[in-house]
């Protein structure tokens, strides 16, 4: 295959190309399993504003979109009194450090996640804030760092810097979860920065008017049993001005949408395979044609047709190795990129496994598509007439 | 030691080849003349087993290699028989060592290092030794074939128009060569030929 090396070399591109969609899409598609699997595991219900489900769900608990908006904490304190809620989490949002959202919560929502502590311990006053793995590694927090919040979700330089000072407390290990992006604090920190601002704002604070006022963003809720999944966000959503969601009905949802496209983009992976496949058969029955006066010599040499193949099959093994190693740095740079991308624009960061089960499974696919492709093409050796050739060349 | 006895070949639909019995003793040389297309590689072919005879035996070191399985038969030509072709051809990807490294991988030999040395300097190619099969003359093509044929020290050593393509002076060399490295090795050479400068050289001749 030396003397035909373009030929090789598109092979070999074509095999990576596969590999690498194939890999890429099975990879992506994991990662956004685990993510998702991950961060609803312990909520069964989400309550906000009402709007788009999903966007509730996604600012919620994923924690990237914007959240749909905020509702009184009155209204709130109806849901969490009900007697199928079982136990609620308030968040509230507002501001943000460096793009990371800050959120006002109580020491529950780190349960949620199972967090364990690489320092420090859970905020217990106001202004103490546990920061996420991500955060502390990306924006190099220790413990007892303080910093001033911006309001917004985004780090866009259009929000005002808050005057007071948050100090970390706590920095978490990392669990692959939103976790690993947020900055938590208590919601008496959340409501104190904004109250700060409108004392600021009106000289004359009317602190009874504003007890009434203060508002979430959203709650997080575990439900009694089953049953409940089914009767209260309706009784909600019929009743109230609240959204209630299941979040794992409307992630399983996103998931059948995305589901579509990795299926397109594992039918199209699967033909270019097929396609390298031939193209791999066709370079190597060429070689077979063309080198068959090297194969006959060999033969000469003491060489049996069982020797020829195992030659020819070590050759295309050798490509289908460079193909699938191609394939799978294409499909880890490619992911690295996407996720880098990812993490800068949404403060999101996404954890890749090194190497997936699937990958070994692909693995396999490309040897065995060698192997089939090899002993096709081999087939003329079986018939080769090693006294023709050698005599026809003379 | 060769022995043929009422060696016969058809190529299908072709007419009767029959080739008269010869007997060579240790280290005896045999010549074998004939015209084109008389037979002479089919003689050549069958010698060295790469063609099945129709009928008669050949006798090789003792053992008569027309009873042999095909898979035996390319065992036995590999550590026993070393063929130079009348136009040289190696593995072109592969530079002069490997190419004499890959006769003795499939020919399953063990040849000492110093040994493929020895032959490359005897055959004065030894500074050829890296070199890539493209960029040598024929002159040294056909040094290396006959490097490639002896290594493994072979019972026989088979010469199919060696000289064909060789002026004078390197025809002379070749033969010299061949007939030299055969005593070296203690092996049996047959040289098959229509070439009739190097009628001279031999003493035992065969014509077809």
């Amino acid at each position: 295959m030396v003397s035909k090396p373009l030929n090789t070399v598109l092979s070999v591109i074509l095999l990576g190309l596969s590999v690498a969609l194939l890999s890429g899409a099975i990879q992506f598609q994991n990662v956004l399993k685990n993510q998702i699997h991950n961060n609803i595991k312990n909520i069964d219900m989400v309550v906000g504003a009402k709007g788009s489900p999903l966007q509730l769900v996604l600012s919620a608990v994923l924690h990237i979109d914007a959240p749909v908006g905020n509702i009184s904490l009155a209204e709130a304190d109806k849901i969490v009194r009900h007697p199928m809620v079982g136990s609620a989490i308030p968040l509230s949002y507002g501001d943000n450090h460096a793009g990371y959202r800050i959120i006002g919560t109580t020491s529950d929502f780190l349960e949620i996640y199972n967090a364990d502590f690489e320092k420090g311990s859970p905020f217990n006053n106001p202004f103490e804030v546990v920061v996420g793995f991500n955060v502390a590694k990306n924006l190099g927090l220790q413990l007892n760092n303080t910093f001033q919040s911006a309001h917004g979700l985004m780090n866009d330089g259009m929000g005002d810097l808050h005057g007071d000072r948050f100090k970390v407390v706590g920095i978490l290990k990392p669990g692959n979860t939103v976790l690993d992006n947020l900055i938590v604090t208590s919601q008496e920190s959340v409501w104190l920065v904004h109250e700060h601002e409108e004392e600021e704002a009106n000289e004359v604070p009317d602190l009874e008017t504003h007890h009434d006022e203060r508002e979430i963003t959203a709650l997080l809720l575990r439900l009694k049993n089953p049953f409940a999944l089914v009767q209260l966000p309706r009784q909600i959503n019929e009743n109230t001005n609240l959204q209630a969601v299941l979040p794992k009905y409307e992630l399983d949802r996103l998931y059948q949408f995305t589901g579509i496209g990795f299926s397109t983009i594992s039918l199209i992976a699967i033909l270019i395979f097929i396609v390298s496949g031939l193209s791999i058969f066709i370079s190597l029955f060429r070689m077979v044609k063309e080198r068959r006066y090297e194969l006959a010599l060999m033969r000469t040499y003491g060489a049996s047709q069982f020797n020829l193949i195992v030659v020819i099959l070590i050759e295309a093994v050798l490509l289908g190795i460079c193909g699938y190693l191609l394939g799978i740095m294409m499909a880890k740079f490619t992911l690295i990129a996407l996720f880098g991308g990812f993490a800068s624009d949404f403060k999101y960061h996404i954890g890749l496994p090194w190497y997936a089960v699937e990958d070994i499974f692909i693995f396999l696919f490309v040897v065995i598509l060698i192997v089939l492709a090899t002993l096709v093409a081999v087939l003329p050796i079986f018939k080769m007439n090693v006294s023709k050739i050698l005599s026809d060349e003379n | 030691m060769v022995t043929v006895e009422n060696l016969a070949f058809s190529y299908k639909d072709g007419p009767n080849l029959q080739f008269p019995d010869f007997h060579l003793n240790e280290n005896e040389e045999l010549l074998v003349l004939g015209a084109s297309g008389i037979g002479k590689s089919t003689l050549l072919h069958l010698l060295c087993g790469l063609l099945a005879p129709k009928t008669g035996k050949i006798v090789i070191d003792k053992v008569n290699i027309t009873e042999f399985s095909q898979k035996k038969l390319d065992s036995f030509r590999g550590q026993n028989i070393g063929i130079v072709f009348q136009r040289p051809h190696f593995i072109e990807s592969l530079n002069v060592l490997d190419n004499l490294r890959a006769k003795i991988f499939f020919s399953h030999q063990k040849v000492a290092y110093g040994e493929i040395d020895n032959l490359l300097l005897q055959l004065g190619i030894e500074g050829l030794k890296h070199k890539r099969i493209k960029t040598m003359s024929q002159g040294q093509k056909q040094r290396l074939s006959i490097a490639i044929a002896l290594i493994g020290a072979p019972k026989l050593l088979l010469a199919d128009e060696p000289t064909a393509n060789l002026d004078d002076k390197n025809c002379e060399i070749v033969i010299d060569l061949l007939k030299s490295q055969a005593k070296v090795y203690g092996a049996n050479l047959i040289v098959i030929t229509h070439d009739t400068r190097i009628k001279s050289m031999f003493t035992n001749k065969l014509q077809l």
